[in-house]
C-alpha cells in the first residue's frame, strides 16, 4: 500500500506540477516583483525624479498643495472620492487621485512648488501586481490563478511525501553530482528551506479572496456581499447636500488626526466642495501585520470630528491578517527584501521542477505519450523555456518598452502591456525552432543583455539612469535599476553552465558515459 | 528605529540563526565530514543539536526586541530560512569555512547580545 501511495503522489506531483508549473512560474515571478510595486512604478516614471528635498517638505504643506490642486481640477459631484497620498517610506511622491465616471485620474505634484509633474503614461508596477492575481483576464484569470494555487498546495504536500529524506537531506546540495542529482537537490533544498513561506503565501493567496473563491458562504449571510465590509469598517459618511461650501484646509486637522491614529498614511475627501464634504485620515499600513488602517473622519467644512475607528472586530483582524501577511506591508524595507528573496527562491523551485521533468526523460525516456512521445517531450521542453525565460524576458521587455516607446503615441500604456504579452509568443516560437539547450542559452543571453543595456538605453533616450539617480539622491529609482543589473548578473552565471552542457563536458559521476543534459 | 539599528538588529538575528543552522548541519555525519574530515561522535552529535536549537531560540530575541512579538516572529522565520540557505551555499562552495564562519558569527552575535542586555 505504501509503495503505491508514494508512487501515486509522485505521479500527482509530476503531472500537476508540470502543467500548472508553467503558469505558477509567471504568477510567482510577478508576485515577487509586486513586493516593490510602488518602487517599480516610480522607476517607470523617470520624469518624476525625487530629490531628498522633496521628502523634507512637511506633511501639512503637502496636504495644502494637494487640496488646492484637487479643488481646482477634480470633479465635484455626488459620491466623488478624492484621494491624497503624501510622500512616505513606501510612496515616493505626492500623488492625488479621483474618478470621473469610473475613469481614474492620477496626478503627481511637485511638493516644493505645487506644479504638476507630467510623466509618461504607464501602468507601472501595478500592471505586474494585476497580472499576478488576474493574468489580466479579470475574474476568469483570478479563478485560474486560484486553481493554480490549489495545485501548488497539492504540489507542496505531495512533494513532502515523495521527498522522504526531508531532514536527512536538509542541507544537501550536491552541485557537482550528475545533472539530475544536482537539479533534484536544488529543487528539494529550495522547497524545504522556505516551506513556511511557500505554505503561507499560497494559502493566504487563496483565502484573501473569499468573494471570488467561496462566494456562496457570504451570500448566504449577506444580501449584498459589500455589506460584509461595512460590518468591519465603520463609515462616517455624511449625506450629499447639493450645495457648494468652502472647505477648510484639511492640514489644520492634522494634529487632531495624528493624536487619534498616530501616523497618517493617506487621506480621502468624499463629496469634495459640497456642504456635506468629509475628510478621512487613514493610518499607514506598516504598523502591524493585519492590513487594517485606523481612520479618523472630520467634516471638511466645519472641521468637526465625525468619528475615529481604532478598534476592530477580531474577525477583521484575522481576515485582514491573511491579506497583510500576503502583501507584506509591515516590517519596512527589510521585510520587503525578505519577501523578494523568498519569492525568487520560489521561482527557482518551480523552474528546477520544470527542468527536472525534461532532464529525467532526456536521460531515460518513459514513452508516456506512446509513439508521439519524442515530439511531445520536445514540445514540453519548448513550453518550459517559454514559461521560465519567456516570463523573465516579458518583464524586461515591459521595462524596455517603458523606456523606448515614444511619449506621444496614443494608448501608450497599453502598448507597454502588449509588448509584455507578445514576448511570450516570440519566446515560444524561438523555443520551438531551436534545439532546447540552444534555446535556453540564447534566451538567457537575451535576458542578460536586456538587463545590462537598460541604463545605456535610457541614456540614449535622454532619460536619467543609474548615475543620475545616484547623483540626485533618488534612492528608490537607483535601487530598482541596480537590482535589475544584479538580476542580469545572476542570469549570466547560468550561461556558462548551459554552454558546458551543450559541449558535453562530463560531470564527475557520469564521466564518459554520455552527453550530460545541462 | 533608524536604519542603522534596523541593520544591526537584522545582522544579529540573522547571525544567530546562521550559527544555529551551521551547528545543526555539523550534527549530521556527511556535513561534518565535508567541513572537517574527521569522525562525528554520538556525544558531539547531541552537542551540535543542542547548540543549534539554542542559537535558533536566541535569534528570536533581537527580532522581538526590534519589531515586537507578531512581526518579530515573521522576521525570525525569514531569517531562519535565509540562514539555512546560506549554510547550504557555504557547504556547497566553501565547506571548510563553515566552522569558522559559524563560530565567528556566533561569537560576535553573542557578545553584541550580551552588550545589548547590559
Amino acid at each position: 500500500m505504501k509503495k503505491t501511495f508514494s508512487l501515486s503522489m509522485a505521479w500527482l506531483h509530476t503531472w500537476l506540477g508540470l502543467y500548472l508549473g508553467w503558469l505558477l512560474f509567471a504568477v510567482f515571478l510577478t508576485g515577487t516583483m509586486a513586493v516593490f510595486e510602488h518602487s517599480i512604478t516610480h522607476w517607470m516614471q523617470p520624469e518624476a525624479l525625487v530629490k531628498p528635498a522633496h521628502a523634507e517638505v512637511i506633511l501639512a504643506r503637502q496636504l495644502d498643495i494637494a487640496q488646492a490642486y484637487l479643488e481646482q481640477h477634480a470633479n465635484r459631484e455626488k459620491g466623488s472620492n478624492w484621494m491624497i497620498a503624501p510622500i512616505s517610506d513606501n510612496h515616493p511622491s505626492l500623488e492625488v487621485r479621483w474618478r470621473v465616471k469610473g475613469e481614474a485620474h492620477e496626478v503627481l505634484l511637485n511638493p516644493l512648488n505645487g506644479e504638476v509633474v507630467s510623466t509618461r503614461e504607464t501602468e507601472g508596477g501595478a500592471m505586474l501586481t494585476h497580472f499576478h492575481y488576474t493574468l489580466l483576464a479579470g475574474l476568469t484569470g483570478t479563478l485560474i490563478v486560484g486553481m493554480a494555487a490549489v495545485v501548488m498546495l497539492v504540489g507542496l504536500i505531495s512533494g513532502i511525501v515523495i521527498h522522504k529524506r526531508f531532514f536527512k537531506d536538509f542541507f544537501t546540495f550536491r552541485r557537482r553530482s550528475s545533472a539530475q542529482r544536482s537539479w533534484l537537490d536544488a529543487h528539494n533544498v529550495a522547497g524545504v528551506l522556505i516551506l513556511p513561506f511557500l505554505f503561507m503565501i499560497t494559502y493566504t493567496g487563496l483565502v484573501m479572496q473569499p468573494n471570488t473563491f467561496l462566494p456562496l458562504g457570504i451570500k448566504a449571510v449577506y444580501e449584498n456581499p459589500r455589506a460584509l465590509r461595512g460590518d468591519a469598517v465603520q463609515s462616517f459618511e455624511q449625506p450629499y447636500q447639493a450645495e457648494t461650501a468652502k472647505m477648510i484646509k484639511v492640514s489644520s486637522l492634522l494634529p487632531q488626526a495624528q493624536a487619534a491614529i498616530q501616523s497618517v498614511g493617506w487621506l480621502m475627501i468624499q463629496n469634495g466642495g459640497d456642504a456635506g464634504a468629509v475628510v478621512e485620515f487613514f493610518q499607514n499600513l506598516d504598523r502591524r501585520i493585519s492590513a487594517v488602517a485606523d481612520h479618523a473622519a472630520f467634516s471638511a467644512v466645519t472641521g468637526r470630528m465625525l468619528g475615529v475607528q481604532t478598534e476592530w472586530r477580531d474577525s477583521a483582524y484575522v481576515y485582514r491578517g491573511f491579506v497583510g501577511i500576503h502583501m507584506a506591508m509591515f516590517g519596512g524595507w527589510v521585510m520587503s527584501w525578505l519577501y523578494f528573496l523568498a519569492g525568487l527562491v520560489s521561482c527557482g523551485l518551480i523552474a528546477t521542477g520544470l527542468i527536472l521533468f525534461t532532464i529525467k526523460r532526456r536521460k531515460r525516456p518513459e514513452h508516456e505519450f506512446g509513439a508521439m512521445s519524442t515530439r511531445i517531450y520536445s514540445l514540453i521542453e519548448a513550453i518550459n523555456i517559454t514559461a521560465v525565460m519567456g516570463s523573465i524576458n516579458a518583464i524586461l521587455i515591459y521595462f524596455w518598452a517603458n523606456r523606448v516607446l515614444p511619449m506621444e503615441i496614443p494608448e501608450r500604456s497599453s502598448w507597454e502591456v502588449r509588448a509584455f504579452l507578445l514576448t511570450w509568443l516570440v519566446s515560444l516560437l524561438h523555443a520551438l525552432l531551436r534545439k532546447p539547450l540552444y534555446a535556453w542559452r540564447e534566451q538567457l543571453v537575451f535576458a542578460v543583455l536586456l538587463c545590462w543595456l537598460l541604463p545605456l538605453c535610457a541614456r540614449l533616450n535622454g532619460l536619467p539612469s543609474l548615475l543620475e539617480f545616484w547623483r540626485h539622491g533618488d534612492g528608490i529609482a537607483f535601487g530598482v535599476e541596480a537590482t535589475i543589473l544584479l538580476m542580469g548578473l545572476l542570469l549570466a552565471t547560468a550561461i556558462p553552465k548551459v554552454s558546458k552542457a551543450i559541449h558535453g563536458v562530463p560531470s564527475k559521476r557520469t564521466a564518459g558515459s554520455h552527453k550530460v543534459a545541462y | 528605529m533608524n536604519d542603522i539599528s534596523v541593520v544591526l538588529t537584522c545582522l544579529l538575528a540573522y547571525g544567530l540563526a546562521y550559527a544555529g543552522m551551521a551547528s545543526f548541519s555539523l550534527g549530521m555525519e556527511k556535513h561534518y565530514v565535508q567541513a572537517r574530515v574527521s569522525d562525528l561522535t554520538a556525544s558531539r552529535k547531541k552537542l551540535f543539536k543542542a547548540t543549534g536549537w539554542s542559537f535558533l531560540i536566541l535569534a528570536v530575541l533581537p527580532a522581538i526586541y526590534g519589531w515586537g512579538l507578531t512581526i518579530g516572529i515573521v522576521f525570525w522565520t525569514g531569517f531562519v530560512s535565509l540562514a539555512a540557505i546560506s549554510v547550504v551555499l557555504v557547504l556547497s562552495y566553501f565547506p571548510k569555512r563553515l566552522i569558522w564562519l559559524g563560530g565567528g558569527v556566533a561569537g560576535i552575535a553573542l557578545s553584541v547580545l550580551l552588550l545589548a542586555m547590559l
